[in-house]
C-alpha cells in the first residue's frame, strides 16, 4: 500500500509538470494580455508594466521563471488582483470552498446512497418511482436554475435566509442544498443501478441461501459491492466540488476559489490560472488515489502488493 | 462587576444566535453593491470605478466631490492659479490629518504624484498626469522622477507647475489616482500598506477588514478633519458582480445602495420601485466606431447614411429602457461653457442639427446618399462587441435598421472580452460597439481620443492633421478661445461621420428608502461621507 502511494507520487510529478507546461502556453497563446483595457493606455505606460511582470523577457525565460518560483512555493504575483499574491488568494477561496463543496459531497452521498438502496429494493414500485422521478429532476434542473429559484424563494419571498454573501452557517444553507440536490440524484441513481445488478449476482444468492438475514446480506455483502462505482463517481466528483462551482459561487457571492479559475481566464490573469490549475492537478491527482485505495478496501478483487 | 460582563455576553450570544450582529442595532453600516473585487486598493494601481469608490472613501485629494458630484475644496483649503493659468498653488488645510494623527503635507501630495509616474510603479494612471511638466518624460524613463513639475513650499503649500495651461486641471485633482499617500507607511511595506493592519488614510473613513470575493469594511475615521459631519459609523463594499444577484440581495434588504441594475428588469424596477431606482446620466457615450482605414468606410458618405439609418430614439425606448438620452454628438450635455456639436443634415433650408430631422427623414438622406455614391450591398457589414446582453441586442437592431432603411446585410460578431480589445487593436472589423466614460469633466477627455497619435486607442483610425491642430491649440489656449478649438475639433469629427454616437451612458442604481443624501450626478461620484441612513 505505501508503495503504491509513493509511486503514485513519484508519478504525478511528471503529470504536473506536463499540466503546467501545456497550460502556461496555451494561456499565452489565447488573444489579448492581462493589462488590454477598453482605455487604451500608452505605449510607454504597457511597457512599464510589462517590465514590472517580467512580460517583456521571452516566453521560454518566464516558463523558467515560473518553474523555478513554484518549486519554491512561489505561485507569483496576481496580474489582476495586484494587491495579493496567487498563494494568498488560492488559500483564502479553497476553504470556503472546500467548507461547503465537503459538507455538499458528505451530504450527497449519504442521502443519495440511502435513497438508491431503498429505491433498488423496492425496484418498480411507487417508491422506486418517486425517488428515480425525484432524482432525474435534480439531474435535468442545471444549477444555474436551482441556485436562483432557491435564493427567490427562500430568500427574497420568505426571507428565511440570506440571499448571497459569506460569514456565516446561514449563509452556508442555501449554497450547500444547491450543491447537494443534483449529487443526491446523481449518486441515488448509480447506487440503484449498481446495487440491482449486485443483488441479482451469485454471492448474494449464496449468502441468501446460508440463511443470513436481509440486513446482514445488505450491508455487509451488497453495499460493499455496490458501492464500487459510487466510489469511483465520488473521487473526481469531490475533487471537483471543493474546487469550488462556478455558477454556484457567482450565484451566492461566496468568495470560494471557483470564481477565481473563470475570472482569471478571462481576465488573462496568467498566474492566477496557472496557480488554480496546478492547485487543481494535485487536489484530482490526490483523489484519484484515494479512490484506488478504498477501491483496495472495499473490492476484495483488487489487491495492492 | 461579574454580574454585568455575563449579562454583556449573554447579549452578544443571542446577538450573534438571531443574527443581529451584522445588521448593526447601534451603527450606521451602509452597505454598498461595488461590482467587482477591486482590483487594488493602491490607487495608483487601479484601473475601474468599482476600486475608486472605495478609494476616495478613503483618501482625499486636494479637491473633493460634493454629494452632487460638484467640486469643492478637499485635503487643499483654497488655490490660485498664475495668469498664465500654467502654475496651481494649493493652500491644505491645516487641520487636516492622517488616520495615525500625522498632519497631511504637501510633501505627502508630492510622495504621491512622484510615485504615480514613477516607471517602477507601472501605474496605469501615469497618463492622467501628462499635463503636468516632465511627466511623461518620467513615465518613458528619459527623466528622473525629482524632475516632476510638483514641489511643495513649506508644509502646507503645493506648487503643480504644467506644460500647457490645463483649465480642467482641478476637476482632475479629485480623481481617484491624485489623492495623498503616506510615504512611511508604504516605504515600511510596500507590498501590503492598504491592507487592514497598515493602512493609513486620510479621507472620511478606513479600512478595517477585506474577505477577497466576499466585502471590505470601512469604518469611520475620527482623525478626519470633518469628521463630525460624517454620519456613518462605516461602509460595507460587497462585490456582486452578478446583477440579478446584487438585485435579490436589494431586494431581501441585504443592501442599500447597488451598483447597477439588471437591464433585463429595469421595467418591472422602475414600475415596482420607483422610490428606489435612480438614472445617473454619466459624463459618457456609447456609440459605434467605423472602421476608416477600412473600403468603404473611408468614404464619409458611406459612414453618414450608415449612422443616419440608425434609429437611436427606438434602441433608448426599447432595447437600454434606463432613461438614456439619445446621442448625435460625441460629447454628452453637460453644464459649463461647452455645447456639444452634433451631426448636422442637408436639409431644404440647408444645414440642420439631424436630430430635429424625424426618423423617416433621416432614413431618406441616408437612402439618397446611398444611391448617390452606389453602395455595392454584396458584401455584409461585419459588427464586433463584446459578451453582454445588452450590446447584443442592441447589434441586432441596428443590423436590422441598417437592412431596412439601407438594404444592407451585417454580420454580428460577439467576442470575448479581450478578444474583443484585441481585434480593435489590430481593426480587424468594419463596425466596433464603443463606450467611453470620462476620466474628468472636460471635452478634452473624450476628444483626445481621436488624436492620430492616440496609437491604438484610435480605434476608428481617424487621421486627420486638422483635429489634431485644433486640440493643440486648444491646450495652448484658455477659456473662450479653448472652447471654440474644442468645438471646432468635434464638428470636424461630426461632420466626418467618424463614429456613429447611439446614446448618452447611464448608470442605474437602486438607493434604498433609509438612505439619504445620495444625489444623482454625472461623474457617477456618491462618497460615503455624505450618506446617512435612516431606521
Amino acid at each position: 500500500m505505501l508503495r503504491l502511494i509513493l509511486n503514485r507520487i513519484l508519478g504525478a510529478i511528471p503529470t504536473l509538470f506536463v499540466i503546467i507546461g501545456i497550460s502556461f502556453f496555451m494561456i499565452r497563446m489565447a488573444p489579448g494580455g492581462p493589462f488590454d483595457q477598453e482605455r487604451q493606455l500608452p505605449e510607454e505606460i504597457i511597457a512599464n508594466l510589462n517590465k514590472v511582470y517580467h512580460l517583456d523577457e521571452p516566453l521560454y525565460q518566464q516558463f523558467g521563471r515560473y518553474l523555478w518560483g513554484i518549486l519554491q512555493g512561489d505561485f507569483g504575483p496576481s496580474f489582476q488582483y495586484k494587491d495579493h499574491t496567487v498563494s494568498e488568494l488560492i488559500f483564502q477561496g479553497f476553504p470556503v470552498s472546500l467548507k461547503i463543496g465537503g459538507i455538499a459531497i458528505v451530504l450527497a452521498a449519504i442521502i443519495g446512497i440511502f435513497l438508491g438502496t431503498i429505491a433498488a429494493l423496492r425496484q418498480n414500485t411507487r417508491v422506486d418511482y418517486l425517488i428515480m422521478g425525484f432524482s432525474m429532476t435534480g439531474i435535468t434542473i442545471p444549477s444555474f436554475v436551482m441556485a436562483p429559484l432557491l435564493s427567490l424563494v427562500i430568500g427574497v419571498y420568505l426571507r428565511l435566509l440570506p440571499v448571497g454573501g459569506w460569514g456565516d452557517l446561514k449563509h452556508m444553507v442555501l449554497p450547500i442544498i444547491a450543491l447537494t440536490l443534483p449529487q443526491i440524484a446523481y449518486i441515488a441513481r448509480l447506487t440503484r443501478g449498481s446495487m440491482i445488478e449486485v443483488l441479482r449476482s451469485n454471492y448474494i444468492r449464496t449468502a441468501k441461501a446460508k440463511g443470513l438475514p436481509e440486513r446482514v446480506i445488505l450491508a455487509r455483502h451488497a453495499l460493499r459491492g455496490a458501492l464500487l462505482p459510487v466510489v469511483s463517481y465520488l473521487g473526481p466528483a469531490t475533487a471537483g466540488i471543493i474546487t469550488g462551482s462556478v455558477v454556484i459561487e457567482k450565484i451566492f457571492g461566496i468568495p470560494g476559489i471557483g470564481r477565481f479559475f473563470v475570472l482569471g481566464a478571462l481576465n488573462r490573469d496568467y498566474t492566477l490560472v496557472m496557480g488554480v490549475v496546478v492547485f487543481y492537478g494535485i487536489i484530482i491527482i490526490l483523489f484519484n488515489l484515494i479512490v484506488d485505495i478504498l477501491y483496495g478496501i472495499l473490492d476484495p478483487k483488487v489487491r495492492y502488493e | 462587576m461579574l454580574k454585568k460582563s455575563m449579562f454583556t455576553s449573554i447579549a452578544i450570544c443571542t446577538q450573534i444566535i438571531f443574527g443581529l450582529c451584522d445588521t448593526a442595532l447601534a451603527e450606521k453600516i451602509l452597505k454598498r453593491g461595488n461590482g467587482i473585487e477591486p482590483q487594488s486598493l493602491d490607487p495608483q494601481k487601479t484601473t475601474g470605478a468599482a476600486e475608486g469608490k472605495i478609494i476616495l472613501d478613503q483618501l482625499e485629494g486636494l479637491l473633493s466631490t460634493a454629494a452632487d458630484g460638484a467640486l469643492i475644496p478637499g485635503a487643499a483649503e483654497k488655490w490660485e492659479i498664475s495668469e498664465d493659468g500654467k502654475t496651481y498653488t494649493f493652500f491644505l488645510r491645516e487641520n487636516a490629518k492622517w488616520s495615525n494623527g500625522d498632519p497631511v503635507k504637501a510633501e505627502d501630495f508630492v510622495y504621491a504624484w512622484r510615485r504615480t509616474v514613477d516607471p517602477k510603479t507601472a501605474s496605469t494612471w501615469s497618463y492622467m498626469f501628462y499635463p503636468i511638466q516632465n511627466a511623461k518624460e518620467i513615465s518613458t524613463g528619459e527623466k528622473p522622477l525629482t524632475d516632476l513639475g510638483v514641489k511643495s513650499d513649506g508644509d502646507y503649500k503645493f506648487i503643480v507647475t504644467l506644460n500647457e495651461p490645463t483649465p480642467y486641471l482641478l476637476t482632475l485633482v479629485a480623481h481617484q489616482s491624485m489623492v495623498p499617500l503616506h510615504q512611511k507607511t508604504i516605504e515600511s511595506n510596500p507590498d501590503r500598506w492598504m491592507r487592514p493592519e497598515s493602512m493609513v488614510s486620510n479621507g472620511a473613513f478606513i479600512i478595517s477588514e477585506w474577505a477577497p470575493q466576499s466585502y471590505v469594511k470601512l469604518k469611520k475615521n475620527p482623525a478626519y478633519w470633518d469628521a463630525a459631519n460624517v454620519k456613518l459609523d462605516g461602509v460595507i463594499f460587497y462585490p456582486i458582480d452578478d446583477r440579478q444577484a446584487e438585485y435579490k440581495r436589494f431586494k431581501a434588504g441585504d443592501l442599500d445602495l447597488t451598483f447597477t441594475v439588471p437591464t433585463e428588469q429595469i421595467e418591472i424596477i422602475k414600475k415596482d420601485m420607483p422610490a428606489n431606482y435612480k438614472s445617473n446620466s454619466m459624463y459618457a457615450t456609447y456609440y459605434y466606431a467605423f472602421n476608416n482605414t477600412r473600403v468603404p468606410f473611408d468614404n464619409p458618405k458611406i459612414r453618414q447614411a450608415l449612422s443616419l439609418a440608425i434609429d437611436r430614439e427606438k434602441i433608448v425606448l426599447q432595447i437600454t429602457k434606463g432613461d438614456e438620452n439619445p446621442a448625435y454628438s460625441f460629447v454628452p450635455p453637460a453644464e459649463g461653457d461647452y455645447a456639444p456639436q452634433e451631426m448636422q443634415c442637408q436639409s431644404d433650408s440647408g444645414l440642420v442639427p439631424c436630430k430635429s430631422l424625424t426618423q423617416e427623414q433621416r432614413n431618406k438622406i441616408a437612402q439618397d446618399i446611398f444611391k448617390e455614391v452606389g453602395y455595392n450591398k454584396a458584401t455584409p457589414i461585419e459588427i464586433v462587441f463584446n459578451t453582454d446582453d445588452s450590446n447584443k441586442k442592441i447589434a441586432i437592431a441596428v443590423a436590422g435598421m441598417w437592412k431596412k432603411v439601407l438594404g444592407v446585410e451585417t454580420m454580428l460578431t460577439n467576442k470575448e472580452w479581450k478578444v474583443y480589445l484585441a481585434s480593435k487593436e489590430k481593426r480587424e472589423y468594419d463596425v466596433f460597439r464603443q463606450r467611453w466614460i470620462a476620466d474628468y469633466k472636460d471635452p478634452s477627455a473624450f476628444l483626445s481620443l481621436f488624436r492620430s497619435d492616440t496609437g491604438i486607442g484610435n480605434t476608428p483610425g481617424h487621421f486627420s492633421p486638422k483635429y489634431d491642430l485644433y486640440l493643440d491649440e486648444s491646450a495652448k489656449t484658455t477659456g473662450k478661445k479653448r472652447i471654440e478649438n474644442l468645438a471646432n475639433a468635434e464638428k470636424e469629427l461630426m461632420s466626418n461621420f467618424v463614429i456613429a454616437p447611439i446614446y448618452y451612458f447611464v448608470t442605474n442604481s437602486l438607493v434604498s428608502e433609509k438612505v439619504s443624501g445620495y444625489k444623482t450626478n454625472a461623474m457617477d461620484h456618491h462618497l460615503s461621507r455624505w450618506i446617512d441612513l435612516q431606521e
